[in-house]
């Protein structure tokens, strides 16, 4: 499974996911993304899931690397993260390409 | 920074202390505290800001140094391909320490020390250096098979990728350098720690970035990308300083030990070197010597080492090869094994098992705070992620720099006087070159290492300089040309030498960015590919940037139509 073979590629896409939901889960970008108003059960519910993938990400990482180097290897792939997300929000072009190269980057690993 | 401080806030504030009813009581402590910080940070990073993106930007490159040193060396293909040398093969390897120890003894038989790096398969050549009697340095590369010095047109002479590395730790002036890097790097943790002190809306802002909004955009850049990378950069800065904790921290050693060499002995666990008694002594065969080393360690020998060879003092140390990536995941690593001699009688000092843990708390504490700053705990991926986020790092500064003048080109706030202008002047000047100017600089270096012709003498030594000589004519122009002219024409020279690049390299050693894919030589694809991105990324930087020109002057015109 791509998520145990290749779990730098998949920390990085949760990381991007959580990113995103935690970036959702503010209202200034739900409007900017959604164009809708954010209901306050959802923010939760959005901030949950988030740290569910943060979460997940960072054990699938440790139990790879270790958890000294899983750690810090964690924390740059959410700098990185964080990075994607923000360019996600306000590049619509970005947004686009982005969504290729994660479809590309993941049938290349399930290739391989 | 006014950026940081929303007036609605200060003047709550104010009306806070009104109703408490003394009007003259001062503004609430926590203001002046924020205040002070802005100044400091402002004022301390603009300061330190030129320098701390030359350590930023070249240390980023720096961690690539293997595949830039591969690509900047296309002759050590040629030679890999007819070579009957076998790394892999003990008695090759003793021979080579023999062909070594035949050079060294016969151009610096009374130096300080002589070191050797054997053949790999990355690195075909006997690579030499040595020090003579007052330590001037001097490298040679040999070739493996005849142990002759390997002719100019086998030998780009180069520092390679390590040129990036000693700009960034130590500018290219030694132990100064290191003092420099450290104090500057000491700012930048005053810079960040500032920084957060004074942003009010890290976690409001944390995912904002509005583009195409002048100083806010900026603003914004500077923020975002200080914010989302704040882990790193404390870290990266942190570590910085705990590389060098020995010499920017020497206190305890003085007060503890005679020297810091005994210092270093007992840490290491090793014999400490040996004082010269300057009494003359052959040395014997390094060779044997070096057999027996490989079988006391169990694993190949990378590495040889003789203090002050000629004297009776003289030692000889085999040191086994470093292989980082095949301990991915470890901050702490094991000895790669050491075997250290008496070079005249051949009698064993010291033996250190490959695998042998480092012991001691705090020393192992500074092992994994270097590892974690070199970079090398987890191969290519770590690699990638300290690139982008150390260049993340470099946009955080830059674009600090950037805002400084931003700001004070809306409306200028006379910190100076009547000197103001020309202080001012003199910021857009070295913006322009310290940001612009470093990055035509260090793509020129990939320029000079093709174009400079092979047989000139120290030709390492006029690559660097020739680097230095660039950087030097892109202050001068920025010093010449009116500040967004500056600008333009400095990001267009970026943008064409980067996306050239393949093109030069073609017309002098024939080879380019299709012919590495086409042999899956993904370490100079990859230097290539990276070379071509910054310049595509320069190139709508620049276009960015004559959009946002016209619109002002566009703006402006409209303003006076309007009056």
């Amino acid at each position: 499974m791509i998520l145990i073979s290749q779990p730098v590629l998949a920390g990085l896409l949760l990381n991007t996911l959580a990113m995103t939901g935690l970036s959702l889960a503010m209202s200034k970008h739900h409007q900017q993304l959604l164009s809708g108003g954010l209901a306050r059960h959802r923010a939760w519910l959005l901030r949950l899931s988030a740290s569910c993938l943060l979460l997940l990400s960072l054990v699938l990482i440790c139990n790879v690397w270790g958890i000294a180097a899983g750690i810090v290897l964690w924390l740059g792939l959410l700098s990185v993260a964080a990075i994607i997300s923000v360019c996600l929000l306000n590049h619509l072009v970005l947004r686009a390409l982005s969504i290729l190269t994660a479809c590309m980057l993941i049938s290349v690993f399930l290739l391989i | 920074m006014a950026g940081y401080d929303r007036p609605q806030r200060d003047s709550n504030r104010h009306r806070l202390v009104v109703k408490q009813g003394n009007e003259l009581m001062p503004a609430p402590e926590k203001s002046y505290f924020r205040q002070s910080m802005a100044a400091l940070h402002t004022w301390g990073s603009l300061i330190a800001g030129w320098m701390l993106l030359v350590i930023f930007v070249t240390g980023s490159l720096g961690v690539f140094d293997d595949p830039i040193s591969h690509w900047m060396q296309p002759e050590r293909a040629a030679i890999l391909a007819e070579m009957n040398y076998q790394p892999d093969s003990a008695t090759d390897r003793q021979a080579a320490v023999a062909k070594a120890q035949a050079y060294l003894q016969k151009v610096e038989p009374n130096g300080h020390l002589w070191f050797a790096t054997l053949p790999d398969v990355e690195d075909p050549a006997i690579k030499l250096f040595w020090q003579d009697a007052d330590e001037t340095p001097f490298e040679a590369r040999l070739h493996p098979d005849t142990g002759e010095l390997l002719p100019a047109s086998m030998n780009r002479d180069t520092q390679g990728g390590h040129h990036f590395v000693h700009m960034h730790f130590e500018l290219h002036r030694g132990m100064l350098g290191v003092w420099i890097v450290g104090f500057f790097t000491l700012l930048m943790l005053v810079a960040l720690i500032s920084g957060v002190i004074i942003h009010r809306r890290i976690f409001k802002d944390f995912f904002t970035f509005r583009a195409r909004k002048g100083q806010r955009s900026w603003l914004d850049a500077h923020n975002a990308s200080g914010v989302l990378t704040l882990p790193f950069q404390l870290m990266i800065a942190f570590t910085g300083l705990a590389v060098f904790v020995s010499v920017y921290m020497p206190a305890a050693i003085f007060a503890h030990y005679d020297s810091p060499d005994a210092f270093f002995a007992e840490v290491f666990e090793r014999p400490a070197p040996r004082e010269m008694t300057h009494q003359p002594a052959e040395i014997t065969d390094l060779s044997a010597l070096f057999a027996k080393s490989e079988q006391a360690m169990g694993k190949p020998g990378q590495f040889i080492r003789v203090e002050h060879p000629g004297d009776s003092s003289a030692t000889f140390t085999v040191l086994g090869l470093f292989n980082a990536d095949a301990l991915k995941g470890r901050l702490v690593f094991p000895s790669s094994g050491m075997a250290e001699f008496d070079a005249v009688s051949g009698e064993q000092r010291h033996i250190e098992a490959p695998g042998a843990e480092p012991q001691g708390a705090a020393f192992r504490t500074q092992r994994a705070m270097r590892t974690l700053h070199f970079a090398n705990f987890g191969g290519d991926t770590v690699r990638w992620i300290y690139f982008l986020l150390g260049l993340a790092g470099a946009v955080m500064i830059a674009s600090g720099s950037i805002l400084f003048m931003v700001k004070r080109r809306q409306r200028a706030l006379n910190e100076f006087g009547k000197a103001t202008s020309r202080v001012y002047r003199t910021i857009d000047v070295l913006n322009v070159a310290g940001i612009s100017g470093l990055l035509i600089a260090c793509v020129s270096y990939f320029w000079i290492n093709r174009l400079l012709p092979l047989e000139i003498a120290a030709r390492a030594g006029w690559e660097v300089g020739l680097f230095f000589a660039v950087w030097l004519l892109t202050l001068l122009h920025s010093a010449i040309r009116p500040v967004n002219q500056a600008w333009r024409e400095q990001l267009l020279v970026f943008a064409g030498l980067c996306l050239l690049l393949p093109v030069i390299n073609a017309l002098t050693v024939g080879e380019h960015l299709l012919i590495y894919l086409a042999e899956q030589d993904w370490r100079a694809a990859g230097v290539e590919l990276t070379v071509i991105g910054f310049g595509l990324l320069a190139l709508k930087t620049m276009r960015m940037m004559t959009k946002r020109q016209a619109k002002s002057r566009s703006e402006f015109l409209t303003q006076q139509a309007g009056v």
